[in-house]
């Protein structure tokens, strides 16, 4: 090889060497993605971190920008081919919620990772104050779906009515959209209505739908509010906070599954801006007290047959419909000299109804009827006024005893009196004047010792008569069996009678007493005529019977000794006497417990 | 026969042995002067000694509807709604078809600010606890003791009289279904005292939370008078239930159980 190609070759292998060292200390750049450069106050931004050749990377912390908001939401990797080479990236999303106006400038900042240095170029964003476009119909809501349909997750807020009168009822739906991703731990909107009278949020639902292409979860929101002020109200920005759980691309060491992470956020929806108008003053109905809506008025009367004077008519007053119910107050009937009226009172109220009652006292029979009672309130829908008028309705009154009526006048002038005294002292029942029976805190019969056993007595007295019925009965029914059970006793009163025969010493009389003893005894127990029972007639019941042999031969002996006793009764003393009536005690006391 | 009622009343005599210390209590303290003397002074318009009298009998441990009821009434007066609701509740399990604590308590509620979502529970619900306020369970208890007397003693007669077997177990059965409902109820009943911890909001106005902290977002507002179920406690905050169903967390202090 000649001296020019070596050379050419060394510088060759200097460039290349040198090359690659430059190759591997050039910094990559980081590519930064932004849904919007322009954005209003009250939205919200995705920002999309590519890093390429890398996988698996962890989410870099962003420094905090003052005036923005910036949340991590996901990691993703990503993979693609180019020029046959297979290239990988991993891209983090953040949001970006902007909380003052201005224009902010993200990055440029730089990242190390693996020895490599990430650098990001800036990009800037511009916040402006404008309201985004009311939107309060449906199609409008359509319109702003399908604007935010390329965005992973967003919320919206719509509401029925764009122009309402002061007082009116309308509904407002705050909707959570998200797709590809999971979210947990999800509050209650939070909505600015300054002006407006809300009711608390609904239960939110679920459902699915298609914008565009993308299928979105949606998590709905139901409230209904009215406004208390006329003029431009702006109703919102909606707020929600939850959780999103994203899988992280880096493997969780020993698990060999992705490890989730959580991570807080919160939206923002637009503001919506509604016209309110004041009720108008022409053709307002003198009783107008502010019910806005479309409703129905009825009104009835209990008892509604004959009542005498001082007894109480309820009259019952139902307002349904829709509209505004929480400020409906009850229609005024007119005061007379004819009745005392009390005070009207809710009774019952439902998501469209409301019932007031009200107490009248007839103070005489002279009362005919009661009269008419107006309900006013204003359309919004027609734009118009509407009075209901029900009545006059006739009641029967008839005249009370004159105690009872000395005692209504009387009550009636205490009404009177108390007429202008403050709500609270009027209204109510007096106390009671005898306390009725004090007991100690918390007792009650069904844990009072003394009660549950004074319960189990008759109970207890059942079984006992149960029992002694029963005994009874089979006495009476079962001679086998009441035989056996008095076997005993009438032998302890032989006994007793052949002992004191024994202390007198008549030796025939106690063998008679004690031979009819056992006999009778026998006879009772094995269900025998007694009289005729012999040692033959025992010894031949009791063999088969698996007794004790020596027991047979004691009862086989006793029975002949006392034959032999009672023909020849001088051969026999005293101690032989004692011996038999010991023999005949061994022998009951044997059988008794066989 | 002479054996089995001795044991008979040896055994009356040995349960009442053991019941004994029930009969021997002797109450020290006489509520009866008390509450007389607080009555007067209601009489008199001097709510606010009569509350503290009335309070005076009930921290002895002693308690009457007729003293619920005038606590009530005393607390009315004083413009307390919270604590005059909770005594007419408190009474309300003593004598629930009382006329005169129907329309106090008629006439508190009036009084009584409600959410506008409050209405909302079910109608079902509502029902069930209307029907099974009606019932104390001393009433009852009573009730089921009356059955069961009858039960008994119609089985007595069967065994004196054989003939009318037949048809006093068909009265028997009848009675036995309704013991079983009766039963049912007073367990129900029983288990709504003992485990549903039912309260009355005493606070004019206070804020139910999603969190027990002073820091977390309102879910709804609760006014003196309302009626709550508390689930759990913890330190000093509790979680309750709206008669609607909505849940949230307010200072203990604020409600007291029925």
């Amino acid at each position: 090889m000649s001296m020019f190609y070596k050379i050419c070759f060394a510088v060759c292998c200097v460039t290349l060497f040198f090359s690659t060292i430059a190759t591997s200390a050039q910094d990559k750049e980081i590519e930064l993605v932004l849904d919007s450069k322009n954005i209003p106050i009250s939205g919200s931004i995705r920002l999309d971190m590519i890093f390429p050749d890398t996988q698996g990377m962890s989410a870099p912390e962003l420094a905090e920008i003052d005036g923005l908001k910036i949340t991590y939401l996901r990691s993703t990797n990503a993979a693609s081919r180019a020029s046959g080479m297979l290239k990988y990236a991993t891209k983090h999303t953040y949001v970006i919620t902007p909380q003052q106006v201005g224009v902010f400038s993200i990055g440029p900042f730089s990242v190390n990772y693996n020895g490599v240095d990430y650098i990001s170029g800036k990009a800037d964003i511009r916040v402006g104050s404008r309201i985004l476009g009311v939107s309060p119909h449906k199609d409008e809501n359509v319109n702003d779906e399908e604007a935010r349909a390329r965005d992973d997750i967003f919320l919206l807020m719509a509401t029925d009515k764009k122009k309402v009168y002061i007082n009116q009822v309308f509904h407002i739906v705050v909707g959570l959209y998200y797709r590809d991703i999971s979210i947990t731990d999800i509050q209650y909107p939070l909505l600015a209505h300054e002006g407006f009278s809300m009711d608390e949020f609904h239960a939110p639902q679920k459902s699915r739908k298609t914008i565009k292409g993308y299928n979105y979860n949606i998590i709905t929101f139901r409230s209904s509010l009215f406004p208390l002020l006329s003029g431009d109200l702006k109703l919102g920005p909606a707020t929600i906070a939850f959780n999103s759980q994203s899988q992280s691309p880096i493997d969780s060491p020993g698990l060999g599954e992705k490890a989730s992470k959580k991570h807080s956020l919160k939206l923002k929806s637009t503001i919506k801006e509604i016209a309110v108008l004041p009720v108008p003053d022409d053709a307002r109905p003198e009783n107008f007290n502010g019910a806005i809506g479309n409703f129905d008025f009825n009104i009835s009367i209990e008892p509604k047959g004959p009542v005498k004077v001082g007894d109480a008519i309820v009259i019952t007053m139902e307002i349904s419909g829709n509209g505004n119910l929480a400020l409906l107050s009850a229609p005024g009937i007119d005061q007379s000299e004819d009745y005392i009226l009390y005070e009207s009172y809710l009774k019952d109220e439902g998501k469209a109804r409301k019932v007031f009652e009200q107490t009248l006292i007839p103070k005489s029979s002279a009362l005919q009827s009661i009269p008419p009672v107006k309900f006013s309130f204003f359309d919004p829908e027609e734009e118009r006024f509407k009075v209901i008028t029900k009545g006059p309705i006739e009641v029967q009154i008839i005249e009370a005893g004159e105690e009872e009526k000395s005692r209504i006048m009387e009550d009636a002038d205490n009404m009177n009196s108390d007429y202008d005294q403050p709500l609270l002292s009027k209204g109510i029942v007096y106390i009671k004047d005898f306390p009725g029976r004090f007991k100690r805190k918390g007792s009650y019969l069904h844990n009072n010792k003394k009660f549950l056993i004074s319960q189990s007595i008759p109970l207890f007295l059942y079984v006992s008569l149960l029992l002694i019925y029963k005994r009874r009965e089979r006495f009476q029914n079962d001679i086998r069996y009441a035989r056996i059970k008095i076997a005993d006793k009438q032998a302890r009163s032989a006994l007793k009678k052949a002992r004191s025969l024994l202390n007198d010493s008549s030796v025939e009389e106690f063998y008679v007493a004690i031979f009819e003893c056992l006999q009778e005894y026998f006879g009772n127990k094995f269900n025998l005529p007694s009289a005729g029972i012999t040692s033959d007639i025992v010894e031949h019941v009791l063999r088969p019977k698996d007794f004790d042999q020596n027991i047979i031969i004691k009862v086989s002996s006793f029975f002949n000794d006392c034959d032999i006793a009672k023909f020849t009764p001088y051969r026999y003393k005293e101690k032989d006497m004692l011996r038999s009536f010991n023999q005949a005690k061994e022998i009951i006391s044997y059988f008794k417990k066989a | 026969m002479l054996r089995t009622f001795f044991t008979i009343a040896l055994f009356i005599a040995a349960l009442f042995y053991i019941g004994g210390d029930s009969f021997s209590e002797e109450f020290r303290y006489d509520p009866y002067e008390d509450f007389t003397e607080a009555s007067s002074l209601y009489g008199e318009s001097r709510f606010q000694d009569a509350v503290n009298l009335y309070e005076g009998i009930l921290s002895h441990g002693y308690e009457s509807a007729s003293l619920y009821y005038n606590l009530g009434n005393a607390y009315l007066k004083l413009g307390f709604l919270g604590s005059a609701v909770l005594n007419y509740e408190r009474a309300k399990r003593f004598i629930p078809y009382d006329s005169d604590l129907k329309a106090n308590l008629v006439y508190a509620d009036s009084l009584r600010r409600q959410s506008p979502m409050e209405g909302n529970r079910l109608w079902l619900s509502r029902k069930i606890n209307v029907f099974l306020d009606i019932f104390t369970i001393n009433g009852l208890t009573l009730a089921l003791s009356s059955i069961y007397l009858t039960i008994i003693l119609l089985l007595s007669s069967i065994v004196f009289k054989k003939t009318m077997r037949r048809f006093i177990s068909k009265f028997v059965i009848i009675l036995g279904v309704m013991f079983m409902l009766v039963l049912t109820l007073m367990t129900i009943n029983i288990y709504r005292i003992e485990h549903i911890h039912s309260a009355i909001v005493l606070a004019d106005e206070i804020n139910a939370r999603f969190e027990p902290l002073e820091s977390t977002a309102v879910n709804f507002r609760l006014y003196a008078g309302t009626k709550i179920i508390v689930l759990r406690t913890r330190d000093q905050w509790s979680q309750i239930k709206r008669e609607d169903g909505k849940i949230g967390w307010i200072e203990s202090s604020n409600y007291d159980i029925i």
